[in-house]
């Protein structure tokens, strides 16, 4: 009887020692760019042929563009074969801005302040800077609901008209309003 | 079937039952590990953080012992082996109010907690729980489904229901198991966050379902059909006593022993929903497995329509009651009426060189079974029978009396079959004379009637 007293004791010690000492758990945030300093917006003019738009893996399947007289902005637009009515200031090149919307109250939980990357008129990427994180809870709220906003916002090119992600509304109607900001200042 | 004299085999079955306690403790270590590692100091600012952290290891506690419970009743050979049947159903039964109990916990916590957390009444929280996570419903057919297994496993209960009702409220469980498994992905954040928690938690899952299905289910089935299990005959032994024999195929690769048992389950229309825990009342031969019966409470209307030919589903061979569990030169075999036969399947498995002393208690000559049998196989090996014929008032079977009637009692192996009520005085004669528990072998599921087990 007490050999199983020692037995049952040394197993569980060895199990909660172990994972305690072995596992670090890892807050996933949603992934923040590294581009640009906080708080203030970046543009970025590139210049067709680029590393930057080869490397751009959202906008495009088809090949870059080898040939120098091919236009840029068809060469982008063509893969989702819906024409896309350019807002860019620069039409001659290719213009990546990077856009920090205003911080939005997400009410009790939080606020949100939303990065988005526009490419050629059309977001082509979108972060949360700020999220609702102060708790276990609001983190897995946070954690399921901005893919999905990310997923939207991208989905609407060049609009914060979005349905939001069900179960986390005030995340949602925040990262709507502080898209709305971003995209105001274009 | 010999006796096996190595010791290293003797030591096999301790060593299981080690290791078992280990891996299951060990589990149970790596689960709260997952727990503790994810909880941070914040949880603990607050009292509505504080329930939280309760009832997310109350939730995790509680169902990593529903999977234990799963496990033990999962019929894995090597613990069956080593721990005994009745044993793991004795420990299951522990358990089962233990687990049951933290994840109701678990669900009053964590809607308290977060009604605390968000100012909100406690049904309106439980609601928005309820609609604003993915799964949550089938988290509320689970714990419903828990509920019902709780109060019709609950002994004040347990008495007026049917077998078949509280055996399909089990199965139940399985259902309300796996409906419960999705939240703990979708909205649980430790596994939401941390990925090997998450791996270790779904092996869990899997194992548990996997060993269930595999030893109670495919395994049975499968042997049943390979090898042709069918009644053969069905013999009156004395009152109220059957033999069941049943003819099948190569029998002897089941390797089971004589006093080991199977569930059987006759495939019968009404009755297949039943498992009965019958031992083996004589060595199996290749093509023959028989087993006795006192044919008491349902099953002895259900014996008029078993026919010749049935088909059987058999469970096992489970039970360490077998010889080779002996490691002394001196057995004691004690047997209570129809609990005989799976000591006298023992009797011929003993080597020749131990000395075997049986008891066999009845209350009337008429209830003396099997006496013949018994007899022919004292006289081939050094056997002595005494039968105590008479209510147990005359033969109590108190400390004295067995030492009047075998006077090396305490340096015997003893095994014992028979009702609860002679085994209980055993049991406390045993410990009154200071023989080691570990000697004492009782097979309490053996013993013949119809009983309901998990």
């Amino acid at each position: 009887m007490r050999r199983r007293v020692i037995i049952s004791t040394v197993g569980f010690s060895l199990g909660i020692c172990g994972v305690l000492l072995t596992n670090r758990p890892d807050y996933i945030s949603p992934t923040i760019p590294e581009a640009a300093q906080d708080g203030e917006n970046a543009i970025e003019v590139l210049e067709p042929n680029s590393e930057t738009l080869k490397s751009a893996p959202q906008l495009t399947n088809t090949p870059t563009p080898t040939s120098t007289d091919v236009d840029a902005t068809e060469a982008v637009t063509t893969p989702s074969s819906k024409p896309v009515v350019s807002t860019s200031p620069l039409p001659t090149a290719i213009t990546k801005l990077i856009i920090d919307g205003d911080v939005a109250s997400a009410g009790k939980y939080g606020s949100v302040q939303v990065r988005i990357t526009v490419f050629n008129g059309a977001v082509i990427s979108a972060s949360a800077l700020i999220f609702p994180d102060a708790d276990s809870r609001s983190l897995s709220i946070s954690n399921m609901a901005i893919p999905i906003l990310v997923e939207q916002t991208i989905e609407a090119r060049d609009s914060a008209d979005i349905q939001g992600a069900t179960g986390a509304s005030y995340t949602s109607s925040a990262w709507i309003e502080s898209l709305q900001s971003a995209l105001s200042s274009l | 079937m010999q006796m096996v004299r190595n010791s290293y085999q003797n030591y096999i079955p301790k060593l299981g039952g080690d290791l078992a306690t280990f891996l299951a403790f060990l589990g149970l270590g790596i689960t709260l590990g997952f727990a503790l590692s994810d909880a941070t100091y914040s949880d603990l600012h607050s009292l509505a953080g504080f329930l939280i952290l309760a009832s997310r290891l109350t939730a995790l506690i509680g169902t990593y012992l529903v999977l234990l419970l799963l496990i033990i009743i999962a019929r894995v050979p090597w613990i069956e082996k080593s721990v005994g049947f009745d044993r793991l159903v004795h420990i299951h039964s522990k358990i089962g109010p233990t687990a049951l109990l933290l994840i109701f916990t678990h669900c009053i916590l964590v809607v308290l907690g977060y009604s605390l957390m968000d100012k909100k009444s406690f049904l309106l929280e439980f609601k928005e729980i309820l609609f604003n996570y993915e799964w949550m419903l089938g988290a509320l057919v689970g714990v419903i489904a828990f509920g019902i297994l709780g109060i019709t496993s609950w002994k004040y209960f347990r008495k007026y229901l049917k077998y078949e009702i509280w055996w399909t409220f089990h199965l139940l469980s399985y259902f309300g198991i796996a409906a419960a498994f999705a939240h703990q992905i979708t909205a649980g954040s430790l596994f939401i966050f941390n990925e090997v928690a998450k791996i270790w938690w779904i092996a869990l899952y899997s194992y548990a379902g996997w060993t269930l299905l595999a030893w109670r289910f495919i395994l049975p089935v499968a042997r049943s059909f390979k090898h042709q299990l069918r009644i053969e005959k069905i013999v009156i032994e004395g009152p109220g006593v059957v033999s069941i024999s049943i003819q099948g195929k190569h029998l002897l690769k089941l390797k089971a022993h004589g006093g080991n048992f199977f569930e059987w389950r006759f495939l019968s229309g009404g009755i297949w929903r039943q498992a009965h825990p019958f031992s083996l009342s004589a060595p199996p031969t290749d093509d023959r497995l028989v087993f006795t019966v006192k044919n008491l409470g349902d099953f002895s209307a259900q014996l008029d329509s078993l026919e010749i030919g049935t088909r059987v589903v058999a469970e096992g061979p489970y039970g360490i009651f077998q010889a080779n569990r002996s490691l002394g030169k001196r057995a004691l075999l004690i047997g209570g009426g129809v609990g005989i036969t799976p000591l006298k399947a023992l009797l011929s498995d003993f080597d020749d060189d131990v000395a075997v002393d049986l008891i066999y208690r009845v209350n009337s000559d008429d209830e003396l079974i099997m006496i013949d049998e018994i007899n022919r196989i004292a006289t081939d090996k050094r056997v002595r029978i005494h039968t105590l014929v008479g209510s147990p008032t005359k033969f109590p079977l108190t400390p004295n009396q067995l030492l009047e009637l075998i006077p090396d009692v305490k340096e015997c192996e003893i095994f014992l079959c028979g009702p609860p009520g002679m085994a209980k005085a055993v049991l406390r004669s045993v410990t009154a004379l200071g023989i080691p528990r570990e000697r004492l072998h009782h097979e309490a599921f053996a013993f013949g009637i119809v009983r309901h087990t998990p």
